[in-house]
């Protein structure tokens, strides 16, 4: 539930705050507004819904497990992340849109301070739901919240890899937004370039940036991205250094 | 000196070559004698490497017996095979029942499982093959009697992380037998001293034995009528020149300094080769087939010249080469001193060298090295204390051998010289990062490298630690390679070598590039190669990949200040280049020794600023950082600074006043913020990359294993913020600190600088760039400023007006409840 503590109408100066420093950003895709915020996060106004994706919690462990040492503070980093962005824009409802798990262990891996922090965002929220990916098939059980394939919202589908043109007609959607590829991509403005995830769509599909604190990324140009969204149409939202930017 | 104190069978074989044993030979034999660890300094061409193996071969032909007696370590792997070759023919001349063999990464799995149950008398490898051999179970018995090892180029091992890993390995095969005598062969160099400390073990330097050069080399600059340019490295102005050099020799080396320059040198020669002279391209991006042929067709006397990179710089004897070509900046006396002893490989003739700077600036280096090589000057490398990101990696390679604890393994870094200085502290933090990371928040974890066993020794976990160790060996960071296909038809062709990853990920099918002496077409990457068909093109459409740069030493640097400040000396330059000196003194400054001028001007959009320090790379680095955060904080916006072997360039937004830029080369600018900067800097997470592959953290890429390793292959960046952020206090932060100071200046160092230079500043505000800077703004390295600069360059780019009106509509929906 989310039992405001705050009156509702101090939620949009905090936004506006977020957006006047450039760490998030305004701009229109399926004939609406989204607010892109810096830290990957994606926030749709209308219905006072958060998407973020690709949270790939427990990757930092289950890299660990086969011997590399690698620190696993990863997960809880993403959770921090997550928590900000609730904090700024007070949602309702809270989509994850797929491999928020790295694995179908991960729950078994997680400590019990990380479990309990995820814990206390989902019932912070009024609704939360899980878009199952390929990393994901299964939530695990200590989590509350819906598990879905897919949501339609409007004429909007949400889900974790990207539908044919024909899975978008069954489906009664026009548009889609999606995670699994983790786009990144380089700018060059008067020869200095500069990388960093990114948000991109065309007239029918957007991607989301990975939020997770281990996530990679896959660079706008590869192939792999060419049938998803058309390049002739792509527009990009950036994020660099903490802040983002429409291109 | 008389061959009667060899036995027959060498004095019959020294005999039939014609050969005198030298005088330094038979001292070699005499140290042998008495079991004296000894380090041979000698020029190139004097026979040192038949001097360090003889001691071995008389042992062994005066005491015939099975095992392993003489261990010969060499930096290269095509070294090994080369000195079987000179080894192996005199050791079969002479009838010696004695075996030889090498071992590399390059040999077949049955070979090294003989290898183990039955090694040779000699065995010729490499410092990751010996650690290799040194991580299994039976190294005892496989090391126990060993008598001798020999470390070849010396000089070149010991002044890196590869020195120290060797250093760890010689402590290792001591902990087995203490008894064992250490040869070092090595080149001229500034401190011997020093290298002979790190030769022996901690606290017996091995004694100093020098044979010193009878003929100094005839060095020239080349003359040419061609413009030299004043910015590049190519130095493609020159063809014609070179193209007649080669003509006048009978072989040429002519060496390069990136792969880049020698593929663009090669292609420009054979352009011009209307005699179809036999040129060559050797470099370590080539496949091996392809510089083995190349490698044999010069020990035939068949090819005329080849344009080689640092790769044909150490051992390899070429024979009959009599000129050689220093294309490009000489960067240090001692590696130029190495390059030009590939000619003339006899100690009594003089070797023949012709440089060929690259630009303007880089004359001024040549005639530099000229100066330094008459007066028998050299640049001396210093040597750290032993890198840190090793020793996880040291200690998995011992308890894989044999389980262990703790104090025998530190006992052990001990003996090596460069971590003699090593703190219990340092070493419990490392040994505990290698059993679990050592992480402080992570109370509870599961998987562990080392677990105890029955009998109260560590041991590794599992076989994966041991088989992902093994696979892991060695310092030597590489970026991701792909093989180059060069296609017939459709994906089936030929192998013709490697190119880094990041340079074919940016290329698009039907771009052109430069490789292996051809122009190639890009096709697509398929089953981690990279397609390429022969195309038509003269032109390049991408320049060629980078591989392979190399810093200028800071004396050469020194040297150049010195020669600008010595007009009388530029009567030596090229007509051409002393009149752009003179342009500049006209234009601009001279900068004059003791002080520093810095120049300013708008150039390409933005504004630079240029720093002559002529204070090295390592402080120009440090100085970069610091002045670019005090102009982030003064709102100045700077985009990046690119250091060069003189001074540092700055690139910002905004125009930079006289006043201001005295605030900022100014001794406060060493504040609080500092560390914090430092620490987010991009070349603290280059560190970072190295350290975390060295230390085992995360595991270089292996075209074997790509599929599974893809999921690790996200950047260690964000395991570097994520570590800052929770674990401060790190063990492996400390590591990559360090480490980043072998490029850094230490901050007391550059304190003293900036305080010797306060009130000592020339500024100088140009309108354009001034002739100097040309050379170095050029220069395309540089070291990015994530801050505001980059962040109103976005800006500008970004749809912010679009978003400002979309506020509205924000609004209206975020207060519709």
């Amino acid at each position: 539930m989310l039992t405001t503590t705050q009156p509702i109408h101090e939620a949009p100066s905090k936004v506006e705050q977020r957006i006047s420093t450039q760490q998030a950003t305004p701009f229109r895709f399926a004939r609406q507004i989204w607010i892109a915020d810096a830290s990957g996060g994606l926030f749709w106004p209308k219905h006072k819904t958060l998407i973020v994706s690709d949270c790939h919690f427990e990757k930092g462990s289950f890299l660990k497990q086969f011997a590399n040492p690698i620190p696993t503070y990863d997960t809880i980093t993403t959770i921090s992340r997550i928590a900000e962005l609730m904090i700024c824009y007070a949602p309702e409802h809270v989509v994850c849109l797929g491999d928020s798990f790295h694995d179908l262990h991960a729950g078994q891996r997680m400590l019990g301070k990380d479990i309990a922090a995820l814990q206390g965002l989902i019932k912070q929220a009024t609704k939360w739901t899980w878009i199952l990916g390929n990393h994901d098939p299964e939530i695990p059980w200590h989590f509350g919240g819906d598990r879905q394939h897919h949501l339609v919202l409007d004429n909007i589908m949400l889900a974790h890899e990207p539908e044919t043109a024909m899975g978008l007609e069954h489906a009664d959607s026009e548009f889609q937004i999606i995670g699994h590829f983790h786009p990144k991509m380089s700018v060059t403005i008067k020869r200095h370039s500069m990388y960093g995830k990114c948000f991109v769509h065309d007239d029918t599909t957007l991607i989301m940036p990975g939020i997770g604190a281990f996530t990679g990324g896959l660079d706008v140009n590869e192939s792999a991205l060419d049938n998803v969204v058309a390049k002739p149409a792509r527009k990009y939202v950036l994020t660099y250094q903490d802040k983002i930017y429409a291109l | 000196m008389s061959l009667k104190c060899l036995p027959k069978p060498f004095q019959k074989w020294f005999t039939q070559q014609k050969w005198q044993l030298r005088d330094y030979q038979a001292s070699m034999l005499e140290f042998a004698q008495a079991k004296q660890s000894t380090l041979l300094i000698a020029p190139t061409g004097a026979g040192k490497t038949l001097s360090g193996f003889l001691p071995s071969l008389i042992d062994l032909y005066e005491h015939p017996r099975q095992g392993l007696h003489t261990l010969y370590i060499s930096p290269l792997k095509a070294l090994t095979h080369d000195i079987q070759r000179n080894l192996v023919v005199p050791v079969e001349e002479m009838g010696l029942a004695i075996t030889i063999e090498t071992r590399t990464g390059d040999t077949p799995a049955h070979k090294r499982t003989r290898q183990r149950k039955k090694p040779p008398n000699i065995l010729l490898t490499t410092p990751e093959s010996l650690m290799l051999l040194l991580s299994y179970a039976d190294a005892d018995k496989m090391f126990g009697k060993l008598q001798t090892v020999i470390i070849d180029e010396a000089h070149s091992i010991a002044p890196s992380k590869r020195g120290d890993f060797t250093s760890l390995a010689l402590a290792r095969l001591a902990s087995i037998n203490p008894d064992f005598m250490r040869i070092g062969l090595s080149a001229t160099v500034a401190d011997p001293a020093l290298l002979a400390a790190w030769l022996g073990p901690t606290g017996t330097p091995a004694q100093v034995h020098i044979c010193e050069q009878l003929t100094k080399p005839t060095v020239e600059l080349l003359e040419t009528e061609a413009h030299i340019p004043f910015g590049g490295h190519m130095a493609t102005y020159a063809i014609n020149d070179i193209y007649d050099k080669i003509q006048t020799a009978k072989t040429s080396l002519i060496f390069v300094n990136t792969r880049a320059q020698a593929e663009l040198i090669f292609q420009n020669l054979w352009e011009k080769n209307t005699l179809g002279l036999p040129i060559a391209i050797y470099h370590g991006a080539l496949s091996r087939e392809q510089r083995h042929k190349t490698e044999n067709m010069m020990a035939q006397g068949l090819i005329r010249a080849v344009v080689s990179t640092s790769a044909l710089e150490l051992g390899i004897d070429w024979g009959n080469v009599d000129l050689v070509l220093q294309v490009g900046a000489p960067k240090g006396v001692s590696r130029l001193l190495q390059r030009i002893g590939r000619s003339n490989h006899t100690l009594d003739t003089p070797s023949q060298a012709m440089l060929v700077p690259g630009n303007r600036f880089e004359a001024l280096e040549a005639l530099s090295a000229m100066h330094a090589i008459e007066h028998g000057q050299m640049d001396a490398e210093p040597i750290y204390p032993g890198a840190l990101d090793i020793l996880p990696q040291f200690i998995v390679n011992c308890v894989c051998a044999k389980p262990a604890l703790p104090d025998e393994i530190y006992e052990i870094c001990l003996l090596a010289t460069p971590y003699s200085g090593l703190e219990k502290e340092i070493f419990n933090q490392l040994w505990q990062f290698t059993i679990d990371g050592g992480y402080t928040l992570s109370h509870y974890d599961r998987f562990h490298r080392l677990v105890l066993n029955e009998d109260g020794l560590y041991e590794p976990a599992n076989r994966r630690v041991i088989m992902r160790h093994r696979q892991n060996i060695g310092v030597i960071v590489e970026a991701g390679r792909l093989k180059v296909k060069r296609l017939r038809r459709a994906h089936s062709g030929k192998i013709v070598g490697e190119i880094e990853e990041y340079f074919a990920q940016q290329l698009v099918p039907g771009d052109t590039f430069l490789f292996a002496g051809e122009v190639l077409q890009f096709d697509g990457i398929k089953d981690m190669c990279v397609e390429a068909y022969p195309a038509k093109a003269k032109e390049p459409k991408i320049p060629s990949f980078v591989g392979g740069n190399m810093p200028l030493s800071s004396f050469l640097a020194d040297a150049v200040r010195q020669l600008l400040n010595e007009p009388k000396r530029w009567a030596g330059l090229p007509m051409q280049v002393k009149e752009w000196l003179e342009c500049q003194r006209e234009f601009s400054h001279i900068p004059s020794p003791k002080r520093v001028m810095i120049e300013h001007f708008p150039y390409r959009q933005a504004q630079y600023s240029l720093i002559y320090t002529f204070e090295g790379r390592s402080a120009n680095q440090t100085l970069g950082m610091l002045i670019t955060k005090r102009m982030e904080k003064l709102g100045l916006q700077p985009l990046s600074f690119s250091i060069t072997d003189y001074g540092l360039s700055i690139c910002s937004l905004k125009a930079i006043s006289e006043q201001q830029m005295l605030a900022l080369f100014h001794p406060d600018i060493l504040g609080d913020e500092l560390e914090d900067w430092m620490l987010s800097s991009p070349m603290l997470k280059r560190s970072f990359r190295h350290v975390a592959m060295v230390s085992g953290l995360t595991e270089q890429t292996y075209h074997g294993t790509r599929k599974t390793m893809k999921q690790v292959t996200f950047s260690t960046d964000l395991i570097y913020d994520t570590l800052r952020e929770h674990d401060p206090d790190h063990i492996l932060l400390k590591v990559t600190r360090e480490d980043a100071e072998r490029e850094l200046l230490d901050l007391q160092r550059l304190a003293g600088l900036l305080i010797r230079y306060v009130d000592k500043i020339d500024f100088v505000e140009l309108p354009k760039v001034s002739p100097m800077a040309i050379p170095i703004v050029l220069n395309v390295r540089s070291e990015v400023i994530k801050g505001s600069g980059q962040q109103a360059l976005l800006e500008q780019a970004s749809l912010y007006d679009e978003a400002q009106t979309m506020m509205a509509e924000v609004r209206a929906l975020l207060s519709s409840e």
